[in-house]
C-alpha cells in the first residue's frame, strides 16, 4: 500500500521482460534440438547416411550452389525417410498442442485426446473398417478415414451429452471418460468376433505406428496445422482467463461455453487427423502439455507453441529409438512413446517443488 | 460511470433467487451489499456484468448492456469473485495481467506492463510478484485477485466479499485501498461484506438484502438500527457510535425465528 516507487517498478518491469524471454528461449532452443533431431533420425538405418550427406540431399533440391549429392542418398532422404520424419515432428506437435488445449478449456491435468474417448472413438471406427469392411471409402483409406470420422463422432458426443447438465468442464470430463469405455467395449466386442488376422490388425493399429506416412499425408496434416494452430495461438488469452475460472473468465469479456466448444472441437480435428495416419498415440497429448508448464508455466501464448515443440521432441526421439533399438525389427512408436517419456515425466513430477498443476 | 440497474430477477432453475431489484450506483460511490447468508447478493454483483443473464434492464451511463459486446463491458466492470481462483502454473504477475485482457488484442505493451506492476504496487505484492498463486497464502490470493481487478482499469469494481481471507489489518488496508479508488479515480464500487462493522465505516451507501427482495437501504446510519438489524438477520445487536460511524455489537439471536 506505497505510492508508486519508480525504482522498484523499473525492477518489476525488467523481472517480467527477462521472464518472457526465458519463454521465447525455451521455444526456440526446442526449435533448433527438432531440427538436429531430424538430421540424425534421417541417418538411421541400413544405408550408413552421415548427416553431411543427408543436409546435402535435402539442400541440393532447394540451392543450385550445393553439390549434388549421391543418388542413393537422394533417394533414401526424399522417398523413404524425410516424409516419415517431418510427419512425426508434425504429429508430435499437433498432438502437444492438442493436449495442452483440452487441459486448458476443461481446466484438468488428465485431459487428452487419449482419457477423453476420441482416441477409442478412432480405434473403434478403424477396426469397425478392418474386421466388418464397413465405411465411406475403399482400400487403405477406408480405415484412415472411418478413424477421424469417428473421432469427431466423440467429439460430438462428447459435445452432446454435457449440454444437458451446462458445457462445463466437469461435464465434458465425464462424458468423455464415459465415451472411453463405450468405445473400447465396442472395439473389444469387434475383436471377439473377428478373425485372428483382424484382431492382429486391430492391435497393431492400437499400438500407434509411423510406417506408413507418405508426402501425402505429411501434407495434409501440415494444411490442417498451418490453418488451426496459428487460430489457437491467437487466442491464448481465452484459455489464460478460463484457468482462472468460469465467471472470472465471463467477467473478463471471454465468451466462456462457446470458446470450450469451439477449442475442443478444433483439438479434436487435430487428434484425428493425425490417429488416422498413425494409430493411436496416446501417451504425449497427456504429458507434452505437463513437461512445457512445469518448464515455462501457464500462460498459454507460450504453452501452446512449446507444448507443440516439446510434442515434436518426444515423438521423433522416440521414433528414433523405436528404429534402431532392436534393429532391423522397428518397434510400434506408440510403445516408445511411453518407455522414454514416462520415466523424464516422472523425474520432473518427483523433482518439482512448486507442484505441477 | 453510472450503473442503474431496474427489476433485475434471477432463477436457479425453478427457484427465483432475485425478485425485482432496483439500485443505481453514481460515480465515485462506495455501495455495501450486506444481508444474511442465500439472501442473493453474491448472485446480485454475477448479474451486473452479464455472468449471468437476469431479467430487467442493466444500463452503463444510460446505454443498456444487453447491446454491449462481453469485451465492451469486461472494460467498464471488473469482478472479484468470492471463490479464491489460482489459475494454473502462473505466477501473480500473470495472473494480474490476465486484468488487461479486454484492453489487448495478443501481444503485452509497456502500457499494459506499467498497470499490472501499479496494481501489484498498490497491493503490497512486490515481493511476491514472480512467485506461483499455488505458493502463496489465501490472504495473498484474495489480494492478488484485486489486483487484477485494478490492472482492468474499469470505472466500476463489483468485490464480493473481498475481504473474507484477511486478517484485520489488510481488511482494512484493502478497503482504505478501495476508497482511495473510488475518491481520486471515480470509481464507483459495490461490495458484498458479511462484516456490517467494515459496511458501516467504509460504504456511502447500504442496500440490505433479504430473500432476494431489498429489505432496506440507506446511509449506514439510516439503516444500522437495532429493530432492522433483528428483522433482516434475526440478532439483537448494540449499536454504539464512534466518530458518527454505527459500530454493531451482536448480543444473541432473537427469539423469534429469523426466518
Amino acid at each position: 500500500m506505497k505510492g508508486i516507487g519508480g525504482q522498484a517498478m523499473t525492477e518489476l518491469r525488467g523481472e517480467y521482460r527477462r521472464s518472457v524471454g526465458r519463454k521465447i528461449i525455451f521455444i526456440a532452443s526446442l526449435l533448433v534440438l527438432t531440427v538436429l533431431l531430424a538430421g540424425f533420425a534421417i541417418t538411421l538405418g541400413s544405408a550408413g547416411l552421415t548427416i553431411a550427406e543427408v543436409y546435402i540431399a535435402i539442400a541440393s533440391r532447394f540451392l543450385d550452389f550445393v553439390p549434388a549429392p549421391d543418388p542413393l542418398a537422394t533417394t533414401v532422404v526424399w522417398e523413404l525417410r524425410l516424409h516419415r520424419v517431418i510427419f512425426s515432428m508434425l504429429a508430435g506437435f499437433g498432438l502437444g498442442i492438442a493436449g495442452a488445449v483440452m487441459q486448458g478449456v476443461l481446466k484438468n491435468p488428465l485431459a487428452s485426446p487419449f482419457t477423453l474417448g476420441i482416441s477409442s472413438a478412432a480405434t473403434f471406427g478403424a477396426a469397425l473398417a478392418m474386421v466388418l469392411g464397413l465405411g465411406m471409402a475403399q482400400g487403405e483409406y477406408l480405415v484412415i478415414l472411418n478413424a477421424f470420422v469417428f473421432s469427431l463422432l466423440a467429439t460430438a458426443g462428447i459435445y452432446s451429452l454435457s449440454r444437458y447438465r451446462g458445457i462445463s468442464a466437469e461435464s465434458m470430463v465425464l462424458a468423455g471418460i464415459a465415451l472411453m469405455y463405450l468405445f473400447s467395449a465396442l472395439t473389444s466386442f469387434l475383436q471377439y468376433i473377428g478373425s485372428r488376422e483382424q484382431l492382429a490388425e486391430v492391435v497393431f493399429w492400437m499400438f500407434g505406428s509411423l510406417q506408413r506416412t507418405s508426402w501425402l499425408k505429411t501434407g495434409i496434416l501440415a494444411l490442417a496445422l498451418a490453418v488451426v494452430v496459428p487460430y489457437l495461438v491467437y487466442r491464448a488469452w481465452d484459455l489464460n482467463a478460463i484457468s482462472q475460472g468460469d465467471q472470472v473468465a465471463a467477467s473478463l469479456g471471454v465468451r466462456v461455453e462457446r470458446t470450450r466448444t469451439e477449442q475442443m472441437f478444433i483439438a479434436s480435428l487435430i487428434t484425428a487427423s493425425i490417429i488416422a495416419f498413425t494409430g493411436t498415440i496416446g501417451f504425449i497429448g497427456l504429458v507434452a502439455p505437463h513437461i512445457t508448464r512445469l518448464a515455462i508455466g501457464g500462460d498459454h501464448r507460450f504453452l501452446l507453441p512449446g507444448a507443440g515443440m516439446v510434442g515434436s521432441v518426444l515423438l521423433l526421439g522416440a521414433d528414433s529409438l523405436a528404429r534402431t533399438i532392436l534393429a532391423p525389427v522397428i518397434l510400434p512408436v506408440g510403445i516408445m512413446t511411453a518407455f522414454i517419456g514416462i520415466p523424464f515425466f516422472l523425474y520432473l513430477f518427483v523433482r518439482s517443488r512448486e507442484g505441477f498443476w | 460511470m453510472r450503473l442503474e440497474a431496474q427489476e433485475i430477477s434471477f432463477s436457479y432453475g425453478s427457484e427465483e433467487v432475485l425478485k425485482g431489484i432496483d439500485l443505481a450506483l453514481e460515480e465515485g460511490e462506495i455501495l455495501g451489499l450486506v444481508g444474511p447468508n442465500g439472501s442473493g447478493k453474491s448472485t446480485l454483483i454475477k448479474c451486473l456484468n452479464r455472468v449471468l443473464h437476469p431479467k430487467g434492464r442493466i444500463r452503463l451511463d444510460g446505454r443498456d448492456i444487453t447491446g454491449m459486446s462481453t469485451r465492451e463491458i469486461a472494460r467498464c466492470i471488473a469482478y472479484v469473485p468470492q471463490a479464491l481462483s489460482v489459475g494454473m502454473m502462473m505466477n501473480v504477475f500473470d495472473f494480474v495481467m490476465m486484468g488487461r485482457r479486454p484492453h489487448i488484442g495478443w501481444s503485452v505493451g509497456d502500457r499494459d506492463v506499467e498497470k499490472v506492476v501499479e496494481a501489484i504496487r498498490l497491493l503490497g505484492l512486490e515481493e511476491l510478484a514472480f512467485r506461483r498463486t499455488t505458493q502463496i497464502s489465501g490472504g495473498e490470493r484474495q489480494k492478488v485477485m484485486i489486483a487484477r481487478a485494478l490492472a482492468q482499469e474499469t470505472p466500476i469494481l463489483l468485490l464480493d466479499e473481498p475481504t473474507s481471507s484477511l486478517d484485520l489489518r489488510h481488511q482494512m488496508e484493502v478497503m482504505e485501498l478501495v476508497q482511495r479508488q473510488a475518491q481520486e479515480k471515480g470509481t464507483g464500487v459495490i461490495v458484498a461484506l458479511h462484516d456490517l462493522n467494515l459496511a458501516a465505516r467504509y460504504c456511502d451507501r447500504i442496500v440490505m438484502l433479504k430473500g432476494g427482495r431489498i429489505a432496506g437501504t440507506g446511509r449506514p446510519t439510516e439503516l444500522f438500527l437495532p429493530e432492522k438489524i433483528r428483522a433482516v438477520y434475526g440478532i439483537e445487536v448494540e449499536i454504539h457510535r464512534i466518530d458518527g460511524v454505527p459500530y454493531l455489537i451482536p448480543i444473541r439471536p432473537s427469539g423469534e425465528a429469523a426466518a
